[in-house]
């Protein structure tokens, strides 16, 4: 990975440019030796090459996704009840939290509460208590998911525009040998996420809702990266299937941030919207009651 | 980290004809230059020496070939035949017709594809002029058939390639 040194790569391709262009009109019979009024236009004519991969030069560090990401497995691992089915999203989040487990074996503390509240108590918060966890571990698995997604989307992009700068650079190195010169440009980010499947939201009652949730490719080489193949000496051939070549990886990063990334991110924000019930415990009536119904049987009710 | 031009300039080939103390090397993809053993220009003729150096071109050639192929591999450049278009391109480059000839028009090197180097030498020249100049004059030749190779298959590929 050579992407910290995107800019010298860019430099360097048009110095290749011009040089070999030189080179080229040096050839040709009949004209006349090229001097610095043809060095000064072939400046111009490649002018175009550094501002063109400056922007890529800017791309979010994959990195920095890093904190964000272990922040999440920390708060994952605080919410896991250990018994959510396991996904591609949770597999490295660190054991259960034991200290949930206090609450579905609270009943000895509370038999001595008796009243609406305590039946409402323990029907809508202790008993959906593990599923509600459960499902915000799943929620909050799937905002790791996106991120990570994120991250793969750039790491790729990154790969890819090292790779246009790479192979540019020993096509025009190659070019006016005695063999073929072919090059290939892959754009690798066109795979970077992936959707995933077996995340859910438990409904406490029984049955699940599936969340279309999304993650990074599993690993690198992942089969049918598209590319562009080109072959041959000039450096118009060569410099022209660049700029395709980077306008092609723009266009494929665009496509993935927006359909396979924030299309998919507005869908769950959807999904988690419409469940939230089965996601947030419900509201205890308590809440807002007035003074005196809060002490009767339909608010605290007695402790005998 | 030195980029593909860099190494490709910097391709040294050393060789050395089989069974006679003349070496030759190739540096900087164009130049050559021709050593004898001692006295050995002095006891050769010209027919002798024809073979010789049409077998150290021949050598060469080959070892120039397999250090260029080690410099590209290490890049994803595809210099490999894969197609129809690229077998008729190689069928061709195989009949290009390449001549170097020296200053003075004693040595003439030929080849067909860089392949079946022949080498002519003008009678007399081996007496004529000393080894240093002959030596000088052989480089020449050499540099100006890699050169004449170079420009036909340069226009041979803007047919198939472009």
């Amino acid at each position: 990975m050579t992407f910290d040194r995107l800019m010298q790569h860019a430099k360097e391709i048009n110095d290749k440019a011009i040089k070999n262009s030189m080179g080229e009109l040096a050839q040709k019979k009949g004209a006349k030796f090229p001097g610095s009024a043809e060095y000064d236009q072939f400046k111009q004519q490649y002018a175009f090459i550094e501002p063109m991969f400056e922007p890529f030069s800017r791309l979010p560090d994959p990195a920095r996704y890093d904190p964000l990401l272990a922040d999440l497995n920390a708060a994952m691992a605080t919410l896991n009840t250990g018994s959510v089915h396991t996904t591609q999203l949770t597999n490295d989040v660190s054991l259960a939290n034991p200290h949930l487990d206090k609450m579905t074996t609270d009943g000895g503390y509370l038999q001595g509460w008796t009243g609406d509240a305590a039946m409402a108590f323990k029907a809508n918060f202790i008993d959906t208590f593990k599923t509600v966890s459960g499902n915000q571990f799943s929620v909050l698995s799937t905002l790791k998911g996106i991120l990570q997604a994120h991250r793969e989307m750039w790491l790729k992009a990154r790969d890819d525009i090292d790779k246009i700068a790479e192979n540019t650079k020993n096509a025009l190195d190659n070019a006016g040998g005695c063999g073929k010169n072919q090059w290939s440009f892959g754009f690798s980010v066109v795979s970077a996420v992936v959707a995933v499947g077996g995340v859910v939201v438990a409904v406490a009652t029984g049955g699940i809702v599936p969340l279309v949730a999304i993650g990074a490719a599993a690993s690198a080489g992942s089969a049918g990266v598209a590319s562009l193949t080109a072959s041959g000496d000039s450096v118009d051939t060569i410099i022209n299937s660049m700029k395709q070549a980077v306008d092609e990886l723009t266009r494929h990063i665009q496509e993935v941030e927006n359909q396979q990334i924030a299309e998919k991110v507005r869908a769950l924000t959807e999904a988690v919207r419409a469940n939230k019930d089965k996601i947030v415990a419900a509201r205890p009536n308590l809440a807002g009651m007035n003074d005196r119904d809060l002490t009767g049987d339909s608010g605290m009710g007695r402790s005998d | 980290m030195t980029d593909l031009a860099e190494k490709l300039d910097g391709i040294r080939v050393h060789v050395r004809a089989p069974g006679t103390d003349i070496e030759a090397e190739l540096r900087d993809r164009t130049g050559i230059t021709l050593s004898f053993g001692e006295s050995v220009y002095d006891f050769i003729d010209e027919s002798a020496l024809e073979r010789v150096l049409a077998g150290v071109a021949r050598l060469m050639w080959a070892g120039w070939q397999r250090q260029y192929r080690a410099a590209v591999d290490e890049t994803n450049l595809n210099i490999d035949v894969d197609d129809m278009r690229d077998s008729n391109f190689f069928a061709d480059r195989a009949k290009v017709e390449a001549i170097g000839e020296s200053n003075d028009a004693r040595i003439v090197i030929t080849a067909a594809g860089m392949e079946n180097f022949s080498v002519h030498i003008k009678p007399g020249t081996v007496r004529e002029i000393p080894e240093d100049q002959f030596a000088a004059n052989a480089s020449e030749a050499a540099t100006r058939l890699i050169r004449d190779f170079q420009i036909k298959v340069d226009e041979l590929k803007k047919r198939y390639y472009e």
